[in-house]
């Protein structure tokens, strides 16, 4: 059983074709890199998963995808609750205008919990779960803007997490980091892959080797390569793709 | 050799950089001077007749003697009652332009005509003002008309500030709210407004500065030649800064003698605009420190 | 513990559970030897096949970290400790195989006596624990365990060198034993390059733990 299959998912801005015939079968509890050259379609297909391109006029998608074997873009699909189970870590750490608390705690009550127990519960947990708890858990009143780049992108995952959906989307999520706040948040996703089935866009190729099982090489639109990441980044079975992550090109 | 050449090349490229900062400085300075000379004149001019007297007292023997208590009043309570009507309208039509509807058509031409009503002369504003409000709405001259007036000035302003300051916000920002499962009122009123908000209030400064100068607007609407009580209600007339100075320096009783005053008048005219100025700052401060970014 | 820990751990596990399989082998070799026990040589020439597997998963799962990881400093080293030491055990796995091949395939017994004079038992006992201290080095990050074996090489280097002359008078003493007696001279020259591969071993393993490169360098420089 797969957590999430692609069926030859097409998809437009307007006129013009971003996403060619993808393919692809992704595993519980595995983490996902997709990787390739700047607009080649990674980060506009990591956004259908959770439907956020649902949010940019003028675009089409055909073709479908299953999470959990439900078509998540059939007619009647409640796309909040699919947004529940699809949490999304974003490439600038944004956390809200809000204190450290409120901001873990915003996906809990807009989705309509008030139980002020229950909530406290879960934003410790949640917190606990980013390894931030021991830093914030005397400030948890300060504005999140307080924190540090690194340590706001683990509230942002907090913030996802609190919500307890079953895949986290990420889309490029340490290329503002310092090195250090980056192998923070990678040893992050690796323990994370135990609870959550975790989609990452990265330019950074080490970044993909280090965290991912399997590994995407998207190019113009198209998806190029899927495989293992030890296969991939040992002996790829296109050219094209040894070529980029070896830099040879783009 | 070599090493002259490079340190000839320098010369001149520091030469060259003298040149074009000390160009740059001067103009900028230039219109400080102005700025300066202006505002000194009219202090100058204006200074000898301000106490507490001319600010609290109301005008006598054909606005030659006494003070413009009455103006300074009916100037707050129309920047107060413009403000009051424009500011929530204008945000409201810009979070629904920016945030709920489509690109497109429509989109396209409402940005339009919202730029056309900020190049409409305000004489024109006051000459509609009056027909609506005045005549047809049966407000007759009334502080009611003249914010009313002013406020439509005043919304082309506020709804292409708040417009831009809600484009600034950062989409992820959004997305990251829906991804959590908000609704679009959710997300535009708990992440997006108070993002935007320090430059919504830029707006708001923009919008008072405009209304409280404004004299054409209210010329038919609300303005009393010479009205020495405090208005009672929104449907009375009332006097206010910019009117009475044009009043003043143009068809008084004696325009020589009520000269100083004049200039009094100015003065406190732009100490107003300044005090809302630095309080609107203030206020932007704040709420800028709340969602400081990083 | 980072990602890259764990991994690196494993690759130490396995490469224990190589080291203690080829160690196995010699020490089964020994005693086939002893008691010219051809089932058990013939268990240790079976079981190469196992140690030339484990060679195969390690080269993969080294170059995997390369290409995943792209370790470095003691990361580095300890990966490309592993690889070299992983084909110095495929090494002494391919010796064991060729001493118990011998076992198999000679005819007489050994001569008891010969055996005492060539001091092979001993050889063999001394490569054997060679093998297990670098072993233990390896497995405790332990340098002055590692730098024990230099020295210990010297013994076999000994009894390699006199195992010559010992041996050419035994043949022309025994001149119907000519065949066991060669296959021994055989062994003990195997038994020599195991201590050399242990020293080799021992020398990754230095240059793992204090990044000191200690290829040809005389022995008293090696074991300071």
């Amino acid at each position: 059983m797969f957590k999430i299959e692609s069926k030859n998912v097409d998809f437009f801005y307007g006129s013009s074709q971003a996403l060619k015939n993808i393919n692809i079968a992704i595993k519980p509890n595995t983490v996902t890199a997709l990787i390739g050259p700047s607009g080649c379609g990674k980060s506009t297909y990591l956004r259908l998963f959770n439907r956020m391109n649902d949010l940019i006029d003028n675009t089409k998608i055909t073709g479908q995808i299953l999470i959990d074997g439900e078509d998540i873009y059939a007619k009647g699909v409640n796309v909040d609750s699919l947004r529940k189970k699809v949490g999304m870590v974003f490439q600038k750490p944004n956390p809200f205008p809000k204190t450290i608390f409120e901001n873990v705690a915003y996906g809990l009550r807009v989705n309509g919990i008030s139980d002020k127990k229950f909530i406290e519960e879960r934003v410790e947990t949640s917190i606990k779960q980013v390894a931030l708890w021991e830093e914030v858990k005397d400030k948890l009143k300060k504005s999140a803007f307080e924190l540090s780049g690194g340590q706001q992108q683990r509230l942002c995952i907090a913030r996802a997490l609190a919500i307890q959906p079953s895949v986290i989307l990420m889309d490029e999520p340490t290329s503002a980091l310092d090195p250090i706040s980056t192998s923070k948040v990678e040893e992050l996703i690796y323990e994370l892959k135990s609870k959550y089935t975790i989609v990452i866009v990265t330019h950074n190729m080490q970044q993909a080797g280090r965290v991912s099982d399997t590994t995407a090489f998207f190019y113009m639109g198209e998806l190029i390569e899927y495989d293992n990441t030890k296969n991939i980044f040992t002996h790829p079975k296109i050219e094209r793709t040894q070529n980029y992550i070896t830099g040879r090109f783009g | 050799m070599m090493m002259l050449d490079e340190n000839k090349l320098a010369k001149r490229k520091k030469l060259r950089q003298s040149i074009a900062f000390g160009i740059l400085s001067t103009l900028s300075y230039s219109i400080i001077a102005i700025l300066f000379i202006i505002l000194s004149f009219i202090i100058y001019k204006g200074i000898g007749v301000i106490n507490w007297n001319f600010i609290s007292q109301m005008p006598e023997e054909g606005m030659t003697k006494g003070g413009i208590y009455p103006a300074i009043i009916g100037t707050l309570y129309l920047v107060g009652g413009s403000i009051l009507f424009a500011f929530p309208i204008g945000v409201l039509a810009a979070i629904y332009m920016n945030e709920y509807v489509k690109d497109g058509i429509f989109k396209k031409i409402i940005k339009q005509m919202t730029n056309n009503l900020a190049g409409i002369p305000s004489i024109v504003f006051g000459l509609f003002g009056m027909s609506l409000f005045v005549n047809k709405l049966g407000f007759g001259d009334s502080i009611l008309a003249g914010s009313l007036t002013l406020g439509l000035l005043a919304l082309p302003v506020v709804i292409r500030t708040t417009e831009e300051a809600l484009k600034a916000v950062d989409n992820t920002f959004r997305q990251a709210s829906i991804g959590l499962g908000a609704s679009k009122w959710e997300t535009t009123s708990k992440i997006v407004l108070p993002i935007a908000f320090p430059n919504i209030i830029t707006g708001l400064i923009l919008s008072i500065g405009r209304v409280s100068g404004e004299t054409a607007p209210i010329l038919f609407t609300v303005a009393a030649y010479f009205l020495p009580k405090l208005p009672t209600s929104i449907f009375d007339q009332a006097m206010a800064l910019p009117y009475h100075l044009y009043v003043i320096s143009t068809s008084g009783t004696n325009i020589e003698e009520s000269r100083p005053i004049a200039y009094g008048t100015a003065l406190v005219l732009i100490i107003i605009v300044l005090i809302a100025n630095l309080l609107a700052n203030g206020l932007r401060k704040y709420f800028g420190n709340k969602v400081k970014m990083n | 513990m980072s990602h890259l820990e764990v991994e690196l751990q494993q690759l130490k596990a396995e490469t224990i559970k190589m080291w203690t399989l080829v160690n196995m082998q010699l020490r089964k070799g020994k005693e086939a030897l002893i008691n010219l026990d051809k089932d058990l040589a013939r268990e240790v020439m079976l079981s190469e096949r196992r140690v030339n597997a484990y060679e195969l998963k390690l080269d993969r799962d080294c170059e995997n970290i390369f290409a995943l990881f792209n370790p470095v400093a003691v990361d580095l080293r300890c990966v490309l400790a592993i690889l070299k030491i992983n084909s110095n055990l495929e090494r002494t796995g391919d010796i064991a195989e060729g001493i118990a091949k011998f076992v198999t395939n000679v005819d007489n017994t050994f001569d008891k006596s010969l055996l005492e004079i060539t001091r092979v038992v001993e050889m063999y006992e001394q490569a054997i624990s060679m093998m297990d201290e670098v072993l233990e080095a390896f497995d405790k990050e332990d340098t002055a365990i590692a730098r024990k074996v230099f020295l210990q090489d010297e013994i076999l280097d000994e009894i390699n060198i006199k195992a010559n002359k010992i041996i050419a008078n035994y043949i022309r003493n025994n001149t119907d034993n000519v065949e066991a007696a060669l296959y021994l001279l055989s062994i003990i020259r195997k038994l020599e390059r195991v201590g050399d591969q242990s020293k080799n071993m021992a020398e990754e393993i230095i240059f793992y733990i204090e990044a000191k490169v200690l290829k040809h360098r005389s022995v008293k420089e090696q074991s300071k």
